[in-house]
């Protein structure tokens, strides 16, 4: 759940899924967002947030916080457009800083976009094709790192290019004039305009770009800007006066200020929460609720209209560090040693979510629902796993694990740690600062042995989930995803089969295939639950929608009622 | 003990000692006297620590948990879990790995309940951390102690140079905001000497540098106490006596004034044990002592900052413990300092 997403591209297959999800799931429990409300103007929305954001400069967050933050500052080409009057309906795709949703042509090889006219900065000058190119440059800055890396693996003719202060211009995105921008692409990505509703693809003034410092400088041509950014500490937006609503189809701007409050317990951000006293009815959360509390809040009738089940998939997993960790047999023997059951009660228990065969979410298209590598027991097969071992020749064996230091965090390490006792691992638990949890796992020269994370894709298709993960060709020394450093020469051929097969359906079978066949001969990650995204609001907040695609509550339209 | 009316040196100990008590010491013989000089002021002492009521009860109490410590591998064993061994059947995984049962799950196989989270018990953790607490106090306040006499002697009994040089390092080491410094030290002392690939450090290194911290802080005191007692011991006439007969320094330190010095000493480092079981439970609290799983009463407390609100009971157990157990080594340190130092004022 958590706030660890990776978004990625979404397709028109994302909707109807995400809208099957929602109506079937019937996973909201409150009517707190109906449009039976009046919407008032003013007031203060709080958020609770245990730590600062992964980022909020555009080019580098990579969480479902910071981007659902960030959506509140900048604003992309395209966005997914959600009404307040149907708070759980499915997200749809519009042009958000471009007039429209892209026009391809040359074979979906070219992309062009023309600039909404009347967007303005928070200093009224206007937003430009320029600006949004040299976002989209800054993309390939190394010094800029932790956002998605699609710019640069799509975009024509960009080998060796280090962003627009180290290599200048990038040929490959053209403009003009100042409200058209055109995207030279390597290969014809027909769901372009998709990827670029990702805040990757906003537009950063070159003349306020203060480089690695521009977390606490963002500039704004959304409704909001930021007043003050202290970091780990707080973070107010406030009205950006330039912010017409004329110009943006997406967002309100209904109230005053936006106050993140960081650095609390999330166990004592529960309990503001629970109590709705005071400024807590104000208040939102987007971070899931701690595992100590869920089982208890998820069964309180009193909590049951401020509470949000957010239907997205998402797989909770541990990655193997393949180059660490070099038996194939010892990584089998981990996965069937994981006790998922004990793991998922630190998570909270049953209401955390399914507990995973395999590493595709359910939703996703292709995947094999029956198949079950390592076993369909959620304790694991401890006998399996000791034999495993033993073939290995591998005993008393040392490996360090990284967490995020959060109490919920440290109790699912603790359960990786005496499932592998069993098996004569000793876990050395690594503890990293939530904040930059992302930044640290993803730097390879840190090397550790065992790394939780997890991975919402927007898009329930497997394309976007295996290959981010698990393509050898992806690793780069700092923000990379590829945790499990996995090298796979014939599973990344058949990644490359199944992305250019053009049957949809085809395609989605070779990838069910992919992930089962990958989970049983590299172990590189062990699928350990399926997500659902608890979260809860103040019972006066209002306007929240259910934002599927980003696994958030969707700020687009909150008001603080009176 | 029954009080003896009246006796002669050469019966047991006890009676003789009982007549130093009683009566006056000057119809005793020269070899009995002897002998009461070595022995008779400890064992006045710890007359007059039976008779105070409150260091009796202390003492029961504190030794009962030095048993409980000492044993601990015994009577985990009699209950039949390891201090790390997970109980699946015992919590819920379902709704979020909570004990299953009242009370934190107590029952006829886990005495004092099962922890949340992992399932461990709860009372073989207590007592393997109540063997790491006292293990840790004792040999931390045992360095400290050497340490601190060894330093106040010589500051004491030198003066000069050597006692301002010293002095000046007991201030610097008084005035250090000592947790602040504890907190940064430990990982990069913990870390510094990791040897382990995998980012793990082992449980001696742990303990030890935990030892060597809370002793390295804790010096200072016993050495201002003992060099206060040297100013005022240097200036008698024994040992002015002592000097004019030509004796080294050598034996002025150790002959003539450290056997003066044993009860301020013995107060200190019975105070300093009780102070070194909150420090280390201090330490582990906020996660720079022992580490789970790892057992520790400081730790198991941070642990159920999680879970008071739904399971009271697991914060309950190690905390009445740690409070039982530095309470009753505290009266029962100023229970020995009452009986050593009868002519003090109780504050």
């Amino acid at each position: 759940m958590m706030r660890n997403k990776r978004a990625m591209a979404l397709t028109a297959i994302a909707i109807s899924v995400a809208m099957g999800a929602t109506a079937c799931g019937g996973s909201k429990g409150g009517s707190a967002g109906s449009s039976s409300d009046q919407v008032t103007k003013g007031g203060t929305l709080v958020y609770y947030a245990p730590s600062d954001f992964d980022h909020i400069d555009p080019q580098r967050t990579y969480t479902t916080q910071g981007q659902n933050i960030g959506r509140e500052i900048y604003r992309s080409l395209t966005g997914w457009s959600q009404s307040a009057s149907d708070p759980t309906g499915a997200p749809k795709l519009v042009g958000d800083l471009a007039t429209d949703t892209g026009t391809p042509s040359n074979g979906a090889k070219t992309w062009t976009f023309h600039i909404r006219p009347g967007v303005k900065w928070q200093d009224g000058t206007t937003v430009t094709s320029q600006d949004v190119k040299y976002g989209v440059e800054r993309s390939f800055d190394p010094d800029l790192s932790g956002g998605p890396q699609y710019a640069s693996q799509w975009l024509a003719n960009d080998k060796g290019y280090k962003g627009p202060t180290k290599s200048g211009d990038l040929a490959s995105i053209q403009t003009p004039d100042a409200s058209t921008i055109v995207f030279q692409l390597s290969q014809p990505v027909s769901d372009f305009n998709e990827t670029t509703a990702m805040e990757t693809f906003s537009a950063v003034p070159k003349a306020h770009d203060t480089g690695v410092t521009y977390d606490t400088s963002v500039y704004s041509d959304g409704p909001y800007e930021i007043k003050s950014y202290t970091k780990n500490k707080e973070l107010i937006l406030v009205r950006n006066p330039q912010w017409t609503k004329a110009v943006d189809p997406l967002r309100d701007q209904n109230v005053d200020e936006i106050d993140v409050k960081m650095g609390q317990d999330q166990a004592a951000i529960d309990q503001l929460m629970k109590a709705d006293v005071g400024e807590a009815q104000n208040a939102i959360i987007e971070d899931p609720i701690a595992g100590t509390d869920l089982t208890p809040f998820s069964q309180d009738p009193t909590l049951k209209s401020r509470w949000h089940a957010i239907a997205a998939p998402g797989t909770n997993y541990l990655a193997i560090n393949t180059t660490t960790v070099k038996s194939l047999q010892v990584r089998q023997a981990i996965e069937y040693a994981i006790n998922k059951q004990t793991v998922r009660g630190a998570f909270g228990g049953s209401a955390y979510g399914q507990y995973a065969t395999v590493f595709l979410p359910p939703g996703t298209d292709g995947r094999q629902a029956s198949a079950a590598p390592y076993g369909t027991n959620p304790t694991g097969d401890v006998a399996k796993a000791k034999a495993l071992m033993q073939q290995a020749g591998a005993s008393n064996l040392t490996m360090s694990l990284a967490v995020e230091a959060t109490p919920t965090q440290e109790k699912v390490a603790d359960a990786i740690r005496d499932s592998l006792a069993q098996i004569g691992i000793t876990v050395n638990i690594q503890k990293i600062d939530r904040g930059s949890y992302f930044n640290n796992i993803g730097n390879t020269s840190n090397k550790y042995d065992l790394i939780w994370a997890d991975w919402i894709a927007d898009w329930p298709n497997a394309s976007t989930i295996l290959p981010p993960l698990f393509d050898g060709r992806q690793i780069i020394p700092q923000g990379n995803q590829v945790f499990s450093q996995l090298q796979d020469k014939a599973a990344e051929a058949a990644m490359d089969k199944a992305a250019a097969e053009p049957d949809a359906a085809t395609a989605n079978q070779e990838w069910g295939a992919l992930d089962v066949q990958m989970l049983q001969n590299d172990a590189a990650a062990v699928p350990l639950v399926y997500m659902t995204f608890n979260e809860l609001q103040g019972s006066k907040v209002g306007g929240l929608t259910d934002d599927t695609v980003l696994a958030e509550m969707n700020l687009a339209h909150v008001y603080i009622k009176k | 003990m029954t009080q003896q009316p009246h006796s002669t040196g050469t019966t047991g100990d006890s009676t003789v000692l009982e007549a130093e008590v009683t009566t006056a010491t000057a119809d005793t013989e020269t070899t009995a006297a002897k002998e009461i000089v070595g022995r008779s002021p400890a064992r006045m002492a710890f007359l007059r620590l039976r008779r105070d009521r409150a260091s009796v009860v202390a003492l029961t109490v504190a030794l009962l948990f030095v048993l409980a410590a000492v044993l601990s591998p015994v009577l985990s064993g009699i209950e039949g879990w390891g201090p790390a061994t997970p109980d699946l059947h015992g919590i819920d995984p379902d709704k979020g790995n909570f004990p299953i049962g009242a009370f934190g799950g107590i029952s006829g196989s886990h005495w004092l309940g099962i922890e949340p989270g992992t399932g461990y018990d709860v009372f073989s953790r207590l007592v393997y951390g109540l063997r790491t607490s006292l293990m840790v106090a004792l040999i931390a306040a045992l360095l400290s102690t050497l340490l601190g006499v060894v330093v106040g002697l010589a500051s004491g009994y030198f003066g000069g140079k050597v006692d301002a040089a010293l002095n000046w390092v007991m201030n610097i080491m008084l005035a250090f905001p000592q947790l602040l410094f504890i907190i940064a030290l430990t990982p990069v002392l913990t870390s510094a000497f990791s040897t382990n690939a995998h980012g793990g450090t082992s449980e001696t290194l742990q303990l030890g540098s935990i030892i060597v911290i809370i002793a390295l802080f804790a010096w200072a005191y016993t050495a201002r106490l003992v060099r206060g007692q040297v100013l005022s011991l240097r200036e008698r006439e024994f040992v002015d006596a002592a000097r004019i007969m030509g004796a080294g320094w050598k034996h002025m330190l150790f002959k003539q004034l450290l056997p003066n010095l044993w009860a301020p000493i013995l107060i200190s480092f019975a105070l300093a044990v009780p102070t070194n079981i909150a420090t280390e439970a201090a330490l582990s609290y906020l996660g720079v002592g022992v580490v789970p799983p790892n057992p520790d009463l400081g730790s198991m407390l941070d642990a159920a900052t999680q879970y008071y609100l739904y399971d009271p009971t697991y914060m309950v157990v190690p905390g009445v413990a740690l409070l039982l157990v530095v309470l009753s080594l505290n009266l029962l340190g100023d229970g020995v300092r009452d009986a050593l130092d009868p002519r003090a004022n109780r504050a």
